[in-house]
């Protein structure tokens, strides 16, 4: 009988399936929707790495990868805040989401994110660069955000032009590694295309544009030993903030740089600037043609250089690009979204990804494995990973604080400086037209740095 | 022991074997009755109905949306040809000046910009454009193939509302995107190349003042548009003025994106399963102008091949692709009017799943069926082992009665056995009583019977071996009254001395039987 009872147990095992920990079954899988901000020509990388994690991984371990939105990271932001927020006409919240920390903070502070060590173990987490990990930790001490490609900011420089127009002025590439050089440079060139035209007065190009005066703003003060953010507020009245005053407002008022609310890679595209700082991560979106108003083109070549420093500053650069979040769902969905990421950020994955991207690999293993010379790889990136290297070497990176009114400061200080550079502007060069530049400028700059810092 | 070997090896058995016979059986003829009634079709049935009823679902969806976006595209070719036609006439202007006239362009483009984006939310599409018959620069090379204009593209045209910029300017002039703070689109050019643009060249070339714009509208194969990295399906309507020249084409497109998020199919029964939208030619799906909707992806799994149709079991069909066959369901799809320039353009919306998927799923719902059918089976084999026990158990238990206490009148509540057991008992007995000495002693029980009270002391008295004096003091009697009693007991014993009674007892002791 005690036998026969044996044989009754095994079948009914062998008939429910003998249950195990493990929450997937390739018989039944699970479906991760994935938001990502890896467009353009990243696309074509991402859609070729899911398709490879659905037919082998994903595949024999029941979880298929789902990309249900590509868009920009602002927009996912948004996205995210709408749904947080159960606004009308909101979709519904992704397995996973490309983040920022400062907006995964928003997501953390509802309880709507897994917690990355519930996930990985120490030792996978060693894996990792540290300080990009580090960067993921919230302010309660859970890691939230998993890098998934790092980046920084660097300048794009169009030779094709700048080379004509070095030809002609008594400039270097060497001048472009500091703030100083940069704006003496931008100041020969605004003059150089002005007299092209000697018919208009006052018609120069502006030679450079920020993608993000925040983050300019944020670097020069850490050049400076400073900080930007202070208590919640921005620390204004530093000496630091005379730099930035100097390095960006002024020559925006004077035209030199662009006042722009897009990516300097959109001025750079119709030759209406010749040289944009901004983050490794756009470098594909930097066309290798210039088309001009009459829609005569030429190509563009481009020389990558290193962040600029100011006079007698550090060498500092942001370290910028979130990461990946796993949204809270049911223990099933969640597992199958680490072991994603897991297989996505692997080095031989990272690697793949970074190689075709302007990311740097966030595992120390795919950074020591980066080649920086190949057939298969985008000339930009190759020059990118260059320069990305050298200021590896040179360079001290730090990255944003996080803090809950991260997105508003960011926004008011872009606004905000933006309309100020603008509106002197304006007033600067109605005044040309009987003044001379030093008295024109002072005039129409007359007490806005004390507005400005709030010191009147 | 021969007794039980008998009935766990006979009886029991035989009843054992008639009630497994009795479950196979039963078990059988739920099957056969199942299937007759078409309630277990092999997986089949359920299959289909699924991949049909899906196919409906998404059928509707696309029809809706594709039909409501060519109406659009009609309202918006009649706005722009209207708006555009009222520019040029105020200015004394024709389409030729628009030729070699960048900043007649870049005005009239501006002024048309918002209607653009207007309709490109209106209609929810992911593009919007207008191509002007017309160049900013005819002095280039291959300008004949430079058209001027403008193409939107909406990232999220799911969202309702957003403050985050999610228009671009694919195609345009940069000024325009620039003055309207919108982003250009990373893959960005001034004008389009229609050197090989059917969405332009063909509502072009079908164009004329008599046929009506409803009757005009091209869908075009998916493609990815020049420069870009996505796949996408275009509606274009031809710009006509009133006096019936065409000077263009405007539409919408369906990117690749926006078709997957409108028609995702539901994966829970099939993790690859996808629907596709796709021009039909000699019954082959053109998999290259298609457009994909599933979880999973279906690129890698059709491999750019073709779809060769052929009818396959019951009312699905089976797709043939070098290397991996479908099966799924499919209906063409009506997306133009009957009197249509391009009527002969066949559509059709499929859904489909990989063969071995299919076969998978039904292998894995018949092997459940089978599993469960066995775990019945055996349930009903180990039911009939321990009622076959059980029920057997009444008959060992009354055969252990008889043996052990065949006098003994035990019940065991059911009738027949109860009715055996005394049967046999008596006949036991009856049995017992054929044996001479038995009958004897039997004989001398029945007489003892017959003995007075005081007979039967004294009896008694000489079975325990006392004699006539040690009875006569311990019944303090006199010794003649115990002799008397003595000539009477020998007389109803039928015994002639103490030594013969003495022996009656000694047997009577030895079968087990009492004196009283």
């Amino acid at each position: 009988m005690k036998k026969l009872v044996v044989c009754i147990l095994i079948f009914i095992m062998l008939l429910t399936g003998c249950k195990s920990n493990e929450p997937l079954s390739a018989k039944n899988p699970v479906t991760i929707n994935l938001w990502h901000n890896y467009g353009g020509l990243l696309k074509d990388t991402m859609d070729l790495l899911i398709d490879e994690f659905n037919d082998t991984v994903g595949r024999e371990k029941g979880i298929i990868i789902n990309v249900t939105s590509l868009t920009g990271s602002a927009t996912i932001a948004e996205k995210l805040k709408m749904a947080v927020n159960d606004e009308p006409g909101a979709p519904e919240l992704p397995d996973i989401t490309t983040l920022y920390p400062n907006t995964a903070y928003m997501l953390a502070e509802k309880g709507l994110l897994v917690d990355i060590e519930s996930l990985f173990s120490k030792e996978e987490l060693s894996l990792f660069i540290p300080e990009f990990i580090e960067e993921g930790r919230l302010p309660d001490g859970k890691i939230y955000v998993l890098p998934t490609g790092k980046s920084t900011e660097v300048m794009f420089l169009n030779t094709t032009i700048f080379n004509k127009f070095m030809k002609e002025t008594n400039v270097s590439y060497n001048d472009l590694y500091t703030f100083e050089g940069l704006i003496d440079i931008a100041e020969k060139y605004y003059k150089w295309t002005d007299n092209q035209t000697p018919d208009i007065d006052n018609d120069g190009k502006a030679f450079i544009c920020y993608d993000s005066v925040f983050n300019m703003a944020q670097t020069i003060y850490k050049q400076s030993g400073d900080e930007l953010i202070a208590d919640g507020s921005l620390n204004l009245s530093s000496d630091a903030f005379k730099d930035v005053w100097k390095y960006c407002f002024e020559p925006a008022v004077k035209g030199y740089s662009a006042i722009y609310d897009g990516y300097g890679s959109d001025l750079i595209k119709t030759g209406r600037v010749v040289a944009s700082i901004g983050s490794t991560a756009g470098v594909l979106f930097y066309s290798d043609i210039v088309t001009y108003e009459d829609n005569i083109t030429e190509p563009a070549e481009f020389l990558i250089l290193p962040y600029p420093v100011v006079d007698g500053g550090k060498k500092v650069a942001i370290q910028r690009g979130g990461g990946m979040c796993i949204i809270k769902s049911n223990e099933a969905k969640e597992y199958a979204a680490g072991i994603f990421l897991k297989w996505f950020t692997a080095p031989e994955q990272n690697l793949k990804f970074v190689s075709s991207t302007g990311y740097v690999p966030v595992t120390q293993m795919a950074v020591e494995m980066t080649v920086v010379n190949g057939d298969d790889i985008d000339d930009k990136i190759m020059k990118l990973q260059k320069t990305t290297k050298e200021m590896a070497e040179q360079y001290t990176f730090f990255y944003p604080p996080v803090i809950e009114n991260f997105d508003e400061l960011q926004e008011n200080y872009d606004n905000n400086i933006k309309a100020y550079a603008l509106e002197c502007k304006n007033d600067y060069f109605n005044l040309l037209s009987n003044m001379n530049e030093t008295d024109a400028f002072n005039t129409a700059t007359e007490n806005r740095y004390e507005e400005f810092t709030g010191q009147r | 022991m021969a007794v039980k070997d008998r009935i766990k090896y006979t009886l029991r058995l035989r009843l054992f074997l008639f009630l497994v016979v009795l479950v196979i059986t039963i078990l059988l003829g739920a099957l056969i009755i199942l299937f007759v009634s078409g309630n277990i079709t092999a997986g089949l049935k359920e299959n289909e109905t699924f991949i049909k009823n899906e196919h409906s679902r998404i059928l509707k969806n696309t029809v809706g949306f594709y039909d409501n976006l060519a109406a659009e595209a009609v309202a918006f070719s009649r706005s722009i040809s209207m708006s555009i036609e009222s520019s040029l006439r105020d200015n004394d202007l024709t389409v030729d000046d628009l030729n070699n006239n960048p900043e007649l362009l870049k005005e009239i483009l501006s002024d048309e910009l918002h209607q653009i984006i207007f309709y490109l939310q209106k209609s929810k599409s992911s593009g919007a454009f207008i191509i002007l018959d017309a160049t900013s620069n005819s002095n280039l090379p291959d300008s004949e193939y430079s058209k001027a204009g403008i193409y939107l593209k909406n990232m999220e045209p799911n969202i309702v509302s957003s403050s985050s910029p999610t228009i671009y300017v694919l195609r345009g002039m940069a000024d325009i995107a620039y003055k309207n703070s919108l982003p250009l689109h990373p893959q960005w050019r001034m004008e389009f190349n229609v050197a090989d643009a059917p969405y332009y060249n063909l509502p072009m070339d079908k164009a004329n003042k008599d046929t009506s714009l409803s009757n005009l509208y091209y869908w075009s194969k998916a493609f990815t548009f020049p420069k870009t990295n996505e796949k996408i399906m275009m509606c274009s309507v031809p710009l006509i003025d009133i006096e019936g020249n065409v000077f263009g084409v405007c539409g919408f497109d369906v990117s690749y994106m926006l078709f997957k998020l409108l028609n995702m199919p539901d994966n829970s029964r099939y993790e690859r399963i996808f629907c596709l939208i796709s021009p039909v030619e000699n019954n082959i799906l053109k998999t290259d102008g298609s457009l994909f909707s599933g979880g999973y992806s279906a690129r890698s799994l059709i491999n750019n091949n073709d779809l060769k149709i052929s009818s396959g079991k019951r009312s699905l069909y089976i797709y043939e692709n070098s290397g991996n066959n479908f099966i799924g369901y499919h209906e063409l799809l009506k997306l133009y009017p009957e009197n249509s320039s391009f009527a002969d353009n066949e559509w059709a919306l499929a859904l489909l799943i990989p063969q071995e998927d299919l076969s998978s799923v039904i292998v894995s719902t018949n092997l459940k069926f089978i599993y469960i059918s066995a775990f019945l089976m055996i349930l009903g084999i180990i039911i009939s082992y321990i009622l076959s026990k059980y029920y057997i158990l009444p008959i060992s238990k009354g055969f252990d009665i008889i043996k052990n206490n065949p006098k003994e009148k035990v019940k065991t509540n059911i009738f027949e056995i109860d009715e055996l057991i005394e049967f046999l008992s008596s006949k036991t007995e009856i049995e017992k009583g054929t044996d001479p000495s038995s009958i004897i002693l039997n004989e001398f029980l029945k007489n003892i019977k017959t003995l007075t009270p005081a007979e039967y002391s004294v009896f008694s008295l000489y079975a325990r071996q006392y004699n006539a004096k040690e009875i006569a003091e311990s019944l303090c009697l006199s010794i003649n009254t115990i002799k008397t009693h003595t000539k009477r007991i020998y007389s109803k014993l039928n015994i002639n001395s103490k030594e013969e009674l003495i022996l009656y007892v000694e047997m009577l002791r030895e079968s087990g039987r009492d004196i009283k």
